[in-house]
């Protein structure tokens, strides 16, 4: 008896190892432990066997049965694996076919630039503010300290609706309608918004475009204070490296008023086309609001300053993504939308 | 405007100056340099010659070989032209030299003869010959002058100057001149003014002008100043090389020495000038006066002008014999029979100069000097300087005396300024010294006490008026990039965005990743476009539309009252070039007229959507749908009605209603309108008011506990007449289905061979649930039949036999 054992046990033990597949395991499995089985046949003969020799051989017949189902069960985990392996073959796929990726649209780059700035300046405490388009002239030039005889008054230069409503031609009546609103300081807004001018339409005039405004509004606000913010705020634009350049200019509302420059932004400062080689961009216009504006508003010019700034958002983006003519941004075609994804 | 820095240096010594840094430092204290242009930087080795003898070339009928003593040697030269003879002094271009274009000369043979070096033209010299007279530039340039044979050429062309082209700022009408520019220059580089002596004495010439002429001004508002001399006519010729020159390069044509020397005391002063024919005057007096409505008078370039009481006109006493600060009459124009002339040195208001060359529509350049403002101040030095000058070119004799009607005089101002407040405005800290010190650079007398600068502004600074504009006259000398950059301090503020603005960028971003593309268009629409969206004449689109008063054409006349033109205008544009498919979306705002003069037009913000290619009448639900979903309207609220809008076609458009409101509408385009706009067939758009789908949103989300018994599920499916609205079954099921029915979706909507003609099958998915406790077959079929009931007596419609 003891033989037999050691024989099926040798034997099947040996064909398990052998088996390549769930199917043939099976198989061996029934020939072996099975109701016709070898090992049960063998098993259910012990019954024959006398009362001394039943201990010695069933503990044989337990090793047995043990070191075949832990075979077995060996083997399945083995075959499990190398079905595993099998099927990872066949489902093999060329993975550099195209995804199925969802089609996107895009942003308007003006809208994108508008958010980039307006993102920049909420970083420093500003608020943004909107305004009416159709503004009153009261707003878009008096207040603004800008002379009854001024040019830009006249109807060759500004849209009229009506004698006293204008199509703003600056987004500075939105920093009067916030002064004259709260009139109390401190005050930090950026002002975007569409402005009117009347130009024919070209390749870099447009008689709709943006602009966006900045006013600072508070006790003891310095020139120091408008060169430090607007350098941060080129720095966070353009890149770390960005310089910028004041020039003294003249504005009516503010005083002293200055031009800002920042290296130009497609060389670097080097010299391109684009900077006409001076290596710089003119960026904005900006000074120290002027005391005839703070005080129509109702602000208090000896206890309070300020400075504003402005910036033609449309130039700023060609200038930045490189594109040629103003009128593509009018335009919409798609293959000019969809290179701002 | 131009300015010669040889004529400069007269004024003020910057010759150690490199050009390119002039111009920095320049730009950085104020005025900002525009153009740099070195004249005859190309030019090397050009020499005066002198013609010796002229034969001619034996093998050639149109060349010429002459004989040009430079100096040092004579040279044989071939040339072409025909305009020179022997004793002409001409500049020779010798071998090596270099000319415009980059042309080299060398030692050559031109039909056999030798030819060692040319001999030059204006324009070969890059002279700027469209100001110079023809004799001068045609052929060989002839030297007027007796100049030393052999020096150099150069500075004798006026091409050894450089251009400086700046742009000066509206409120700075004293820069416009060489000394008010050599006055910035010399503040900015610390250096010393040289202004000209001007040294008239009125009794060593002949007669007296007060027995030849009177001045009355009858418009002192207009006119505050007016200043008279008179000389009389030795000799008219032209005006020297040096004079002509410094015009030329300054853009003027030189005509004759006594025209020139009124466009060089302007030039030079900023003061323009302009000289009369005393006999043809007329009369012995000038009255200064407003023209009259309808009054004529013909000016120096021939043209006739009709003026009106805004222009202001010197006369005779009688008649205009000049349009004041605009240009001359033809009446009294200097010819080369004037024996006696009137130099008239007046100041004029710019506004009235203003008006009147808009009306006319012509402008010169003394009326461009008098639209900016002048100092009234320079008319009695201007005048001095003329006379002198034309009695240094031997031109005119002076006659004695001078008029001077000077009624308006400008008031003397003084600014005090404390010298802490400007170091704390600006952010420096320096001594009330070294302010005094910029200032006076300036020419603003400036005295100091206790720490208190007072200037005495001069008569030409009209735009210093406040502490500020002091402190900005220190600051840009100071230099502005010397200035720290610093922080704000102060308290800090809030910031960000409004909710609204924050709930604008969440949709935008939606639409984006949802494949539509952002577009923005103009504000401008027009009556024709209005219309081509198929509507009647009296549609509010168009009675409550803003006219503009001057627009740019008719089409850019209304302001929009609706983005639609502008949405289906780019679908066109897109279409028509062969890009099969898109959808947009603008979010503007569209103006209505508000009905009462006293207020601003209505403007309200709106979403626009457009689309085409394989899209229907649901792909744009989708978006509205997507877009009430971002407002976290749930889709109950929001109903879908049919609208009458003669855009779209009227079984496929929808009226979007959320709690009563209308908040948009949308639909397939009209064919009508499709073809108006050149649109496929198949285009839809809609326009929603964003403002109100704000005001309707929730602004909030509210976590609700996760359901922790499960649900059932349960289908049916309707047979249903085919024009019975969805939301009609869908309304009753909900109704019906009460608290547990969680869900109702449509899954199968059904028309064939298997229903009956006129009918369609409807399919919905329902969806039960109860927070507290797991439901019953029972409980359910209960909440069926009586959704079933309600659909078969309400609608009338029963389950489909299967």
């Amino acid at each position: 008896m003891k033989e037999q054992l050691m024989a099926v046990k040798e034997t099947f033990v040996e064909e398990i190892k052998r088996a390549d597949s769930s199917d043939k395991l099976e198989e061996i499995r029934v020939r072996v432990s099975g109701k016709k089985g070898a090992l049960t046949l063998l098993l259910r003969d012990m019954g024959k066997l006398s009362k001394e020799e039943r201990p010695a051989v069933g503990k044989l017949a337990n090793e047995v049965r043990e070191a075949i189902e832990n075979t077995l069960a060996d083997q399945k985990e083995r075959i499990i694996e190398m079905e595993h392996e099998r099927q990872f073959e066949l489902e093999a796929i060329d993975i550099t076919l195209p995804g199925k990726k969802p089609d996107i649209g895009s942003h308007h780059p003006l809208n994108i630039v508008v958010k980039d700035l307006s993102d920049i300046f909420i970083g420093l405490g500003f608020s943004v503010e909107e305004g009416p388009e159709i503004e009153w002239a009261e707003y878009n030039f008096d207040h603004l300290n800008i002379p009854k005889d001024h040019t830009s008054r006249d109807h060759q230069d500004t849209f009229y609706v009506d004698d006293d409503k204008v199509l703003r031609t600056q987004t500075s009546p939105i920093q009067i309608r916030t002064m004259m609103k709260s009139q109390a300081p401190p005050i930090r807004i950026l002002a975007p918004g569409r402005v009117y001018r009347s130009d024919e339409i070209d390749a870099t005039h447009s008689p709709v475009f943006h602009q966006a405004e900045g006013l600072v509004i508070d006790e003891n606000i310095t020139m120091s204070d408008l060169k430090g913010t607007l350098d941060l705020f080129a720095k966070e634009m353009f890149g770390p490296d960005t310089k910028t350049k004041f020039r003294p200019h003249q504005f009516y509302f503010t005083e002293p008023s200055a031009e800002m420059d920042v290296t130009c932004f497609i060389c670097h400062g080097k010299g391109c086309r684009v900077c006409q080689n001076t290596g710089w961009i003119e960026i904005l216009g900006c000074g120290m609001v002027h005391p005839n504006v703070l005080e129509v508003c109702g602000i208090d010019s000896a206890k309070y300053s300020g400075f504003a700034f402005g910036m033609g958002l449309d130039r700023i983006a060609m200038i930045k993504y490189g594109i040629s003519d103003l009128r593509l941004m009018f335009e919409n075609d798609i293959r000019f939308l969809k290179q701002f994804r | 405007m131009h300015v010669s820095l040889e004529w400069l240096k007269e004024f003020v010594d910057i010759g150690d100056i490199d050009p390119v840094r002039y111009c920095d430092e320049m730009t950085m204290s104020g005025s900002k340099v525009e153009s740099l242009d070195i004249l005859g930087e190309e030019i090397e080795k050009v020499v005066v010659g002198k013609i010796i003898k002229i034969e001619s070339h034996p093998q050639a009928d149109k060349l010429v070989i002459c004989q040009v003593d430079v100096g040092d040697q004579t040279l044989q030269i071939v040339t072409g032209a025909d305009n020179i003879k022997q004793g002409d002094k001409i500049p020779v271009a010798l071998p090596g030299a270099k000319l415009v274009g980059g042309l080299k000369i060398k030692k050559t043979k031109l039909r056999g003869v030798e030819s060692t070096g040319m001999l030059c033209s204006a324009g070969e010299l890059g002279m700027k010959t469209s100001l110079m007279p023809k004799e001068e530039t045609e052929g060989i340039f002839i030297f007027k002058e007796d100049y030393k044979l052999g020096m150099d050429a150069k500075p004798l062309l006026g091409l050894d100057d450089i251009i400086v082209e700046f742009e000066l700022t509206a409120n700075r009408p004293d820069c416009h001149s060489i000394i008010g520019m050599a006055r910035e220059t010399s503040a900015t580089f610390d250096r010393h003014l040289l202004m000209p002596v001007i040294d008239i004495d009125d009794n060593s010439g002949v007669g007296k002008i007060d027995e030849k002429l009177s001045v009355e001004i009858l418009d002192t508002q207009a006119c505050p100043r007016y200043v008279a001399r008179m000389m009389n006519v030795k000799s008219i010729g032209p005006s020297p090389a040096w004079m002509a020159r410094r015009l030329l390069n300054c853009g003027i044509r030189p005509i004759n020495v006594i025209v020139d020397v009124t466009n060089y005391v302007m030039l030079e002063t900023g003061q323009p000038l302009h000289a009369f024919d005393y006999a043809k005057l007329g009369s012995d007096k000038i009255v200064v006066r407003s023209a009259l409505k309808g009054e004529k008078t013909t000016t120096l370039d021939g043209s006739e002008r009709i003026l009106d009481e805004d222009a202001l006109v010197i006369t005779n006493g009688d008649i205009p014999v000049a349009i004041a600060g605009i240009m001359g009459g033809e009446n009294s124009e200097i010819g080369s029979d004037t024996e006696t002339i009137v130099i008239e040195s007046a100041n004029f208001e710019k506004n009235r100069i203003r008006n009147t060359t808009k009306k006319l529509n012509f402008r010169t350049d003394s009326s461009t000097k008098f639209e900016k403002g002048i100092d009234p101040e320079l008319a009695g030095l201007a005048a001095d300087r003329a006379a002198q000058l034309l009695i240094e070119l031997g031109a005119c004799e002076l006659i004695n005396g001078k008029i001077d009607a000077y009624v308006n005089k400008p008031d003397t101002k003084e600014i005090k300024v404390e010298s802490n407040w400007v170091n704390e405005f600006i952010g420096i800290d320096i001594t009330v010294e070294e302010m005094t010190e910029y200032l006076e650079r300036l020419e603003l007398a400036a005295s100091i006490e206790g720490g208190v600068i007072t200037v005495k502004v001069p008569t030409f600074r009209q735009d210093l008026d406040i502490k500020e504009d002091i402190a900005e006259e220190i600051a840009r000398l100071y230099g502005y990039n010397n200035i720290p950059n610093t922080v704000i301090s102060g308290t800090a503020t809030e910031g960000g965005r409004s909710l609204s603005q924050k709930f604008e960028n969440d949709v935008k971003d939606t639409l984006v990743n949802n494949n539509l593309y952002e577009i923005l268009t103009y504000s401008f629409t027009s009556r024709n476009k209005l219309m081509d969206m198929n509507l009647s004449s009296d549609d509010d689109l168009l009675n409550d539309s803003i006219e503009l008063i001057n627009p740019l054409g008719e089409e850019n006349s209304l302001m929009r009252t609706t983005l639609l033109p502008g949405m289906l205008q780019v679908i066109s544009h897109n279409y028509n070039r062969n890009l099969t498919e898109g959808a947009f979306f603008e979010f503007a705002v569209k103006y209505k007229n508000a009905g009462d003069r006293d207020c601003l037009p209505v403007e309200t913000k709106s979403l626009s959507l457009g689309m085409y290619g394989e899209k229907d009448f649901f792909s744009i639900k989708g978006i509205v749908e997507l877009i009430m979903e971002k407002a976290r309207i749930p889709s109950q609220r929001v109903e879908y009605l049919k609208g009458a809008l003669p855009t779209y076609h009227p079984n496929r458009n929808a009226i979007i209603v959320v709690e009563g409101q209308e908040i948009g509408y949308f639909g397939e385009v009209h064919p009508k309108v499709c073809k108006n706009y050149d649109l496929p067939a198949k285009t839809y758009c809609g326009e929603l008011n964003f403002k109100k789908i704000f005001e309707l949103s929730n602004k909030e989300i509210k976590f609700e506990e996760l359901p922790r018994y499960p649900g059932i599920l349960r289908d049916l499916a309707f047979l249903a007449e085919e024009m019975l609205p969805a939301r009609k079954i869908e309304d009753t099921i909900r109704k019906n289905g009460g608290n547990l029915l969680k869900d109702v979706v449509l899954f199968d909507v059904y028309q064939g061979s298997q229903i009956q003609k006129g009918y369609k099958s409807m399919a919905y998915s329902l969806y039960f649930q109860a927070r507290d406790r797991t439901l019953t077959d029972d409980e359910i079929r209960a909440v069926m039949d009586k959704i079933l009931d309600s659909c078969k007596n309400e609608l009338g419609i029963s389950l489909r036999d299967a």
